[in-house]
């Protein structure tokens, strides 16, 4: 081997090579194995360097063995599916990655080049092939293998996360988001599911009240979840929420549980009317029942009746207050199902206002200048809304006030408003009269009562007929309306 | 003349053999899915989870040329393929050739297969290794480039090109596969073409093969290795032709 160099002073030498670099040395001692076969592999001729990879002597190897027969089964297969056939077609093969059997039992990973040398005929005369000592090689791609499956097992664990039905939030030290699966997007109301490196506080207003109450405990340890209110668009979800300290931040685990949360309120609620609501007509049937059973032949005929009367009354309270109950229940399970037809709402408010002439807090009723309106809805159940309205009129209305009426159209809606001359309603209550269970005086100090049902179950009533129920005045005396489409 | 390629490479396996026909017959040949040119994304795990998958392939093929009297030369795991099919319609088939077939790899008392499940994880391992291209879904994500697909690609080994998944999915079906109890439904003039050695279907798989095939009918060549049909192809043509009706 020669190197040609140019020296400033134009004089041009060859290099001495200082060690013997013949042909011949180069084949035996090159920093590759060589070994040349005949076309079904029987080796011919092999160099040191193989020789010292395989741990053969010459003898062993030459005219003896072929290149096939270090193989262990598995390359063996692969060297009959691939290597062979590639060499055949492509007259050579490269970069294939075997492993050959050491003579002392060893296998070492190799990497082989082989051409095909054909004769003049055409037919394979030889095959040379190059043999290089790929251990560490090997030992990096495994490495590269490992890191492969790891990155696949994340991808699937990644994968599956977003498959669990609890949002699961990783949060970094900083309290950026690092993951957030999908259960998490939907539990937090996100538009964007992109939201790596966002700041959860940031994006999840309601997070920075309920975050400081989560308990977050080491990796392994048990945690109870607790369950937080959490503000989300206007409404409020209850989730049950724990944290588990990971390497680089908090994983947060939450389930919304507010359908559970809305049950428990509702069993505490019934529970309060059953004590509250129930009791004071059931004690009035008992008692006048009592009276009578046992005192009744005394009495004169006027109480006797007025103990009859009171029975009727308390016990019709007792039976709409269960009616109201079961009306709650039957919104709230989805299992009510309403008609829809053209009806005429001037005639179902006439019917309801003749209907309240008899009602124990019955109050005088004025039919305002009104216009007869077609409405499409479901005409029983308007006019149980129409009743809810008007007993809750007349429930507030002094005793010498009147309640008025008037039928007419807003919009494309039929609009029916009730005024009475009660107290009104206090301004940061003007929301919540139509909320589950809500009672302006639960304590009952202005002697109104109720289950807290009617309000609610008039709006959830016009709702599902495309109408709406609201208040229009509340200082002097209160103005409720309700619409329901009109027909077309 | 069908000609279906084995395990491991593609049709061009057939490249000195299948042109000696085609004077004389219609000569197809095909990649199966998976492999080769084929369509990847063709490609459901569960329907190729057995050779029978392969074997509706075939079927299909020829429903979809209309082939009749079809002679089916199937190497390795291909002729099975064709066992199969030929089972599920015999009528289709006139004649059957199977070059270096074996209907169960595994080594199975008293059936000798030449392999223990070791070996197949051994040549698993190998694919791997010669496979370090991540599989086709991982790659994009992984290395960031999904719009450069044919980082992938461009394999001087082309001819053996397959997918690293399809192809350690394709080992486990064929070598884990056993078909023995298949040659016997075959009522098909069957060629059964054997090198001297093959140590994938040695010579006592091959005459296993003969002796279990109502018409089977074992040549041996003069040949080493698991592909007489490109170390000697000559032979492996005349073997056929002699099996063959005089046309």
């Amino acid at each position: 081997m020669t190197t040609k160099r140019t020296g400033n002073d134009a004089s041009q030498r060859e290099r001495p090579v200082p060690l013997d670099e013949s042909a011949e040395e180069l084949y035996e001692d090159a920093p590759v194995g060589y070994l040349s076969t005949a076309p079904d592999g029987t080796i011919l001729r092999c160099n040191r360097t193989f020789l010292a990879l395989s741990g053969y002597d010459a003898v062993e190897l030459v005219g003896v063995r072929r290149f096939y027969d270090l193989l262990p089964p598995g390359a063996k297969i692969y060297y009959e599916t691939h290597y062979a056939p590639l060499l055949e077609m492509q007259q050579e093969v490269r970069e294939i990655a075997l492993e050959i059997i050491r003579a002392d039992g060893q296998r070492v990973p190799v990497l082989v080049n082989a051409q095909l040398k054909r004769g003049a005929d055409g037919s394979p005369a030889l095959i040379r092939i190059t043999v290089l000592d790929a251990t560490d090689r090997r030992r990096y791609e495994r490495e590269l293998l490992r890191a492969r499956a790891d990155a696949e097992s994340r991808a699937a664990a990644a994968s599956a996360l977003q498959h669990i039905n609890e949002g699961v939030v990783l949060v970094d030290d900083d309290g950026k988001i690092v993951v957030l699966n999908r259960a998490a997007v939907r539990l937090f109301d996100l538009s964007n599911e992109d939201v790596a490196g966002a700041q959860l506080a940031t994006i999840v207003r309601g997070w920075a009240a309920i975050a400081p109450r989560i308990p977050v405990v080491s990796a392994g340890e048990t945690v109870n979840s607790v369950v937080v209110p959490l503000a989300v668009e206007g409404d409020t979800r209850w989730v049950a929420a724990s944290g588990e300290l990971a390497p680089d931040g908090i994983v947060y685990t939450l389930r919304d549980v507010t359908a559970e949360r809305r049950l428990e309120d509702f069993r505490d609620d019934i529970v309060a009317i059953v004590s509250h609501e129930l009791r004071t007509p059931l004690a009035g049937v008992y008692g006048a029942a009592q009276t009578l059973a046992t005192r009744g032949v005394d009495l004169s005929d006027d109480a006797r009746h007025g103990l009859v009367d009171m029975i009727v009354e308390q016990s019709g309270r007792l039976s709409r207050i269960l009616d109201e109950i079961l009306m709650t229940q039957r919104l709230d399970g989805g299992d009510l199902q309403l008609e829809s037809e053209s009806f005429g709402v001037l005639s179902s408010v006439l019917r309801v206002i003749e209907g309240s002439h008899d009602w124990r807090n019955a109050r005088p009723v004025r039919v305002l200048e009104s216009e007869d309106v077609v409405a499409v809805g479901d005409p029983v159940l308007f006019e149980q809304a129409l009743v809810n309205l008007l007993d809750n009129a007349m429930k507030y209305s002094p005793a010498e006030g009147e309640i008025r009426v008037r039928v007419g159209r807003h919009r494309s809606s039929a609009r029916v408003t009730i005024a009475d001359d009660g107290p009104g309603v206090a301004a940061e209550n003007q929301e919540r009269i139509f909320e589950k269970f809500f009672r302006v005086d639960p304590a009952q100090i202005t002697g109104v009562s109720g289950t807290g049902l009617g309000l609610y179950i008039t709006r959830e009533v016009a709702r599902r007929m495309q109408g709406r129920v609201g208040l229009l005045a509340a200082d002097k005396g209160a103005t409720f309306f309700v619409d329901l489409p009109a027909a077309r | 003349m069908v000609f279906a390629h084995g395990f491991g490479c593609d049709q061009n396996m057939w490249r000195y053999v299948a042109p000696a026909f085609e004077d004389e017959y219609r000569v197809i040949v095909f990649d199966h899915v998976g492999a080769g040119g084929s369509d990847l994304s063709a490609y459901d795990r569960a329907k190729y989870s057995s050779l029978d998958g392969y074997a509706s392939d075939i079927l299909e093929l020829c429903r979809e040329l209309e082939l009749r009297d079809v002679i089916f030369v199937g190497h390795s795991v291909s002729a099975m393929m064709g066992i199969l099919a030929a089972v599920a319609e015999p009528d289709r088939f006139q004649r059957l050739v199977l070059v270096g077939p074996s209907p169960r790899y595994l080594d199975d008392e008293p059936y000798v297969g030449g392999f223990g499940r070791e070996d197949i994880d051994g040549l698993l391992e190998s694919l791997d290794s010669n496979y370090l291209g991540w599989s086709g879904a991982m790659a994009p994500a992984i290395m960031g480039n999904p719009d450069r697909p044919e980082l992938g690609e461009e394999l001087t080994n082309s001819f053996c090109r397959t997918d690293p998944t399809i192809a350690k999915h394709f080992a486990r079906v064929t070598f884990l596969s056993d078909n023995r109890a298949d040659l016997g439904r075959v009522d098909v003039p069957t060629l059964v073409l054997q090198a001297r050695e093959d140590v994938i279907a040695p010579l006592e798989v091959g005459e296993y093969v003969e002796r279990a095939l109502p018409q089977g009918q074992l040549v041996v060549l003069d040949a080493t290795g698991h592909c007489p049909n490109l170390s000697a192809p000559e032979q492996t043509i005349a073997a056929i032709k002699a099996f063959l009706p005089a046309a």
